[in-house]
């Protein structure tokens, strides 16, 4: 069973400060949604929200279309991995997985024989009898999933799942969530702080800032065409320029680059098209520096609109102290309002 | 230096363990008081003891009082410290502090209270009265160790069993209490010695049956006796017993 997972204009007050104004979502059924922000933009209390952990103060959740706005967490269809995992540490693990089932009053050789798939599932076949505080972080992670998965929710929902794990585990666990979900077909609504966490693994990005909802859209759209400049700024490094539009062209201190945008607006570049080429000239910059990153190198240039920056792939990286053309592709360059 | 250190050592643990040494030494004596100088070993006060009836039904009333009461205490214990750790309640520290606030009046005050009250609706003196009394003194211990020990891991837990289908009943019996077990140990072991050793509550509150302190009371004022060394050598043994329970039981499990 998989269902879509909606809010409607919903709103949520903490003694005076708005979490949320005014946000309405829908996740469609089998979609991988991530909600992408910075630390108290509002993503873990709309996961909250969608989980019955908090009732909003204005606005409708929906699942499967019906309205669960006021139904309490353990009569909702819905499941959560918490941040901490939250495993019970006097259960073994088959004990944890088989919790749900428990509660639902299914008798002990069906739940011993699902919990056991569970853990196959996810990896862990033979550690059914171990009990929490014998694993790593890693091997807590996947029986948190697999115990909110064995209830078969409708909709999977991550509070920052990958979080407590490092850098390379983190990597292979996020491959690993996407191949589960795409093998089980539950909706999946996945909160993070990290962008590229959030590229690798959604269909569809949220990005959130203020109690707000910026950007929604595949990944590629998000980060190629951001539909704010938070947006912008949020996924990934971006070099912002001020200009002057005057209906069609805005001026800056780079040259003119074209728009039909009119007042005080932002021109924003990614710094993988500073030096690539294209139709918009941008002037020249001077090389101050350049940083080895491995599959790149990011370069600082001093340009006539401050200190922008460049990413080229190593074998292209220009001297320190040389001077560099800039120019990028019309479609590469985005303008906002400042 | 160090000699001086040691000796200082040995001082303390004198100070603290000679009052035993010499109550169960002369429980031993083979005369009829318990003064030195030693004349014998004999185990004649211990027979004595154990074929006293008063002395074993106080024992034993000493005994369900304390389990009795202690396991009340914990119970209610237990869910005022998880209600108040876990719901938003109006004047939640007041209720907290009230709680609290009997470990800090006398056992002396505390018991003519519950004695005047008593009196005044009607219910006569007992072991009954005896246990509520000590259910009033090990409620504030009880709540206190085991509020304490509810973090932000068990709410965690609790979160998760909720999200899983559990109702509130069963997230205390299968998530909260067994993942409080050591501190809810705890307070009930201690709650057992408290009650095993109080003295005043029982004796004011007792009417016919009595408690063992307050028996080896009645026996003291008919003048000093070897036998109250044997029955005092005893309820100390019980105690280390307890104590030795609480270690196995709490400490053990915290490794």
């Amino acid at each position: 069973m998989t269902s879509s997972i909606a809010v409607e204009n919903v709103t949520m007050c903490f003694d005076g400060f708005d979490a949320l104004r005014d946000v309405s979502l829908e996740v469609g059924s089998g979609e991988y949604a991530v909600l992408l922000g910075p630390s108290g933009c509002g993503k873990s209390t709309l996961l909250s929200i969608l989980g019955g952990f908090l009732a909003p103060t204005k606005g409708v959740v929906r699942l499967g279309g019906s309205d669960v706005t006021r139904v309490p967490p353990a009569k909702r269809a819905t499941t959560t991995m918490f941040q901490d995992y939250a495993l019970f540490p006097h259960m073994t693990l088959a004990e944890n997985v088989a919790f749900g089932l428990r509660m639902r009053g299914i008798s002990a050789d069906i739940r011993r024989k699902r919990a056991a798939e569970m853990l196959a599932l996810v990896g862990l076949p033979d550690d059914g009898a171990k009990k929490p505080h014998e694993l790593s972080g890693g091997q807590r992670q996947r029986v948190a999933l697999a115990r909110a998965l064995v209830v078969e929710p409708e909709a999977l929902l991550l509070d920052e799942p990958l979080g407590a794990l490092d850098l390379k585990l983190r990597r292979a666990m996020q491959d690993e969530l996407k191949q589960i979900q795409q093998r089980i077909g539950t909706t999946f609504v996945h909160v993070t702080h990290d962008q590229e966490e959030a590229m690798a693994i959604a269909d569809t990005i949220v990005v959130m800032n203020a109690g707000q909802i910026e950007d929604r859209g595949a990944p590629e759209r998000v980060y190629n065409a951001p539909a704010t400049s938070f947006s912008a700024g949020f996924m990934g490094e971006i070099n912002m320029i001020e200009g002057t539009g005057d209906g069609s062209q805005v001026s800056t201190g780079l040259g003119h680059v074209p728009s039909t945008m009119t007042g005080n607006v932002q021109v924003a570049i990614r710094p993988e098209h500073m030096l690539a080429g294209g139709d918009v000239s941008l002037g020249h910059a001077t090389v101050e520096e350049v940083a080895f990153f491995g599959t790149f190198c990011r370069v600082r240039l001093n340009t006539d609109a401050g200190t922008l920056f460049a990413h080229v792939s190593p074998a292209e990286a220009p001297e320190t102290g040389t001077k560099v053309p800039l120019a990028a592709q019309t479609h590469q360059i985005k303008v906002f309002p400042s | 230096m160090r000699a001086l250190s040691w000796l200082y050592l040995a001082a303390a643990y004198g100070f603290i363990f000679l009052p035993v040494i010499v109550l169960v030494t002369f429980s031993f004596q083979d005369g009829r008081l318990p003064v030195p100088p030693f004349k014998g070993v004999t185990l004649r006060w211990y027979a004595e003891i154990f074929a006293d009836d008063r002395l074993m039904s106080a024992l034993l009333n000493s005994l369900v009082v304390a389990l009795g009461s202690s396991l009340v205490a914990v119970t209610l214990g237990f869910l005022a410290a998880f209600a108040l750790a876990r719901y938003v309640l109006p004047g939640s520290a007041w209720m907290r502090g009230l709680i609290a606030a009997p470990l800090t009046v006398s056992y002396l005050v505390i018991g003519l209270g519950l004695l005047m009250l008593f009196n005044q609706i009607g219910l006569p003196r007992s072991l009954w009265t005896v246990g509520i009394g000590h259910v009033v003194i090990n409620l504030p211990l009880c709540f206190a160790i085991i509020y304490a020990s509810m973090g932000a891991q068990q709410d965690a837990a609790e979160r998760a069993a909720r999200d899983l289908g559990a109702s509130t009943s069963q997230v205390l019996i299968l998530v909260t209490a067994p993942m409080l077990a050591p501190s809810i140990f705890a307070a009930f072991f201690l709650s057992v010695t408290f009650s095993w050793d109080e003295f005043i509550i029982a004796f004011l509150l007792a009417r016919f049956e009595v408690t063992l302190p307050v028996e080896i009371w009645n026996m003291l004022r008919s003048g000093l006796n070897p036998k109250t060394n044997a029955i005092g050598s005893v309820v100390f043994l019980i105690s280390i017993a307890l104590v030795i329970a609480l270690e196995f039981t709490v400490f053990r499990r915290r490794k």
